[in-house]
């Protein structure tokens, strides 16, 4: 994978686990070491069925825990899944509904649920400590404990010991001047720094990421501008620290196949603006590879004329080589490649 | 260790593998690093979880971001 070459790669995947119904999460084990097999371990939701734990080389089934609504005794298929640190136990985040399981107890249920809110107006929900929807992502503070669930109506709360404590809070990422800055409709990843002291916040079509001071202030800090993630695709955020010091690196990808960075963006408040940029990929086609499907389709209204006009065929035919597009029909392909005409003739 | 190469590397290893997606439905596609840093996990619209093994675990020292970099460039040649 590391020599150098001017073509892709070929790489294919070492094991497909298939699915009867549409996956809501993924995670891996905590443990994870390509070198232990019994490590390789995948956990997984899927519509209508328990929660999967399968070996990720060999497929097997290892474990499952089902979830079940006691009321329609219908299996809950939770949409943010997450392992503790320890890989003891996991959380599954479900519509208002945080679930913990423990690992060592295969068949059975969750060891503790926490309702996060209630439809109906209640105390909680008077006093700011309840939130409703579907959790849609989950990450734990390793020194304090300290849980954030965002959910998909937009809504962030902090509950302490992993989740199986008090809520801390709940606080609502919508109407706020970041908001109206970069917009979101939905929070889709929670990621706290190494320090413990900022969380921040991504959500799918937002142009790019909140940061707020939880330890200190409790408030906003600022948010980081030119993310270029106006999709419903969850579009992920990295944050990294260098060790024994203060500096963070926020890292995050774009619809537009770039991959952008901040630096130390929590040291100022407001606006943040990008960095570092760079292509995902610097091969032949360098804006090639990096489209999505989606892009490809927004270019062709505008593009597909000068192609026509000057009988560009061959692109077709490269297009249709380099996409894989074997279940697509030629005229498909015909009119997909004026498209990426202009990367083509780089 | 990374989720950064979201759209990048996921279209790449979309194309090469014809997981072409469908539509732009929400949480259509995604994918996470294995701890380990060795392999990708792909969540796709045809129901199917994909394990890739990109590479055996590089060699210290790198940073954070030499390993981005390096994966973005490497995997797609």
């Amino acid at each position: 994978m590391l020599d150098e070459g001017r073509d892709p790669h070929e790489l294919t995947a070492y094991s497909t686990l298939p699915a009867a119904e549409s996956v809501n999460a993924v995670v891996t084990y905590p443990m994870f070491d390509l070198q232990d097999p019994s490590t390789t371990l995948i956990l997984s939701s899927q519509r209508d069925h328990p929660i999967r734990l399968n070996s990720a080389l060999t497929l097997q089934l290892v474990a499952s825990y089902p979830l079940v609504n006691p009321t329609t005794e219908a299996f809950i298929s939770p949409h943010a899944l997450l392992f503790t640190a320890d890989g003891s136990r996991f959380l599954a985040g479900s519509e208002s509904l945080l679930s913990i399981f423990d690992i060592s107890r295969p068949g059975e249920g969750p060891v503790s649920c926490l309702r996060t809110g209630r439809k109906r107006r209640s105390s909680l929900a008077v006093s700011g400590m309840s939130m409703t929807g579907i959790l849609s992502a989950l990450a734990i503070e390793q020194q304090s404990g300290i849980l954030a669930a965002g959910t998909l109506n937009r809504h962030v709360g902090l509950y302490d010991s992993g989740g199986q404590g008090d809520c801390v809070g709940v606080f609502c990422v919508d109407g706020t001047e970041a908001d109206l800055q970069i917009g979101g409709s939905g929070v889709t990843q929670v990621i706290w720094s190494s320090c413990g002291r900022y969380l921040y916040i991504a959500e799918r079509k937002s142009e790019g990421a909140m940061i707020y001071d939880i330890r200190k202030t409790g408030q906003l800090l600022g948010w980081l501008e030119g993310r270029k993630a106006l999709t419903n695709q969850r579009l992920g955020v990295h944050v990294s620290s260098s060790p024994g010091t203060a500096n963070q690196e926020v890292w995050a990808g774009g619809t537009d196949g770039m991959i952008r960075a901040w630096w130390n963006p929590h040291e100022g408040e407001g606006a943040q603006t990008v960095s570092f940029e760079q292509h995902g990929h610097n091969g032949i086609c360098p804006e090639l590879m990096a489209m999505s499907k989606v892009l490809i389709r927004w270019q062709l209204p505008y593009q597909v004329q000068p192609c026509i006009l000057q009988h560009r065929y061959w692109q077709v035919v490269r297009v249709l080589r380099y996409f894989r597009m074997s279940m697509m029909t030629p005229s498909e392909a015909f009119w997909m490649a004026p498209a990426v005409q202009p990367v083509l003739m780089l | 260790m990374t989720n950064v190469l979201v759209r990048g590397t996921t279209t790449i290893l979309g194309l090469l593998s014809g997981m072409l997606q469908d539509d732009d439905r929400a949480e259509s596609l995604t994918f996470s690093r294995t701890p380990d840093g060795t392999s990708i996990i792909t969540n796709s619209a045809d129901n199917q979880v994909r394990t890739f093994i990109v590479y055996a675990r590089l060699n210290p020292p790198y940073s954070a971001t030499d390993e981005i970099v390096l994966q973005a460039t490497r995997l797609a040649g």
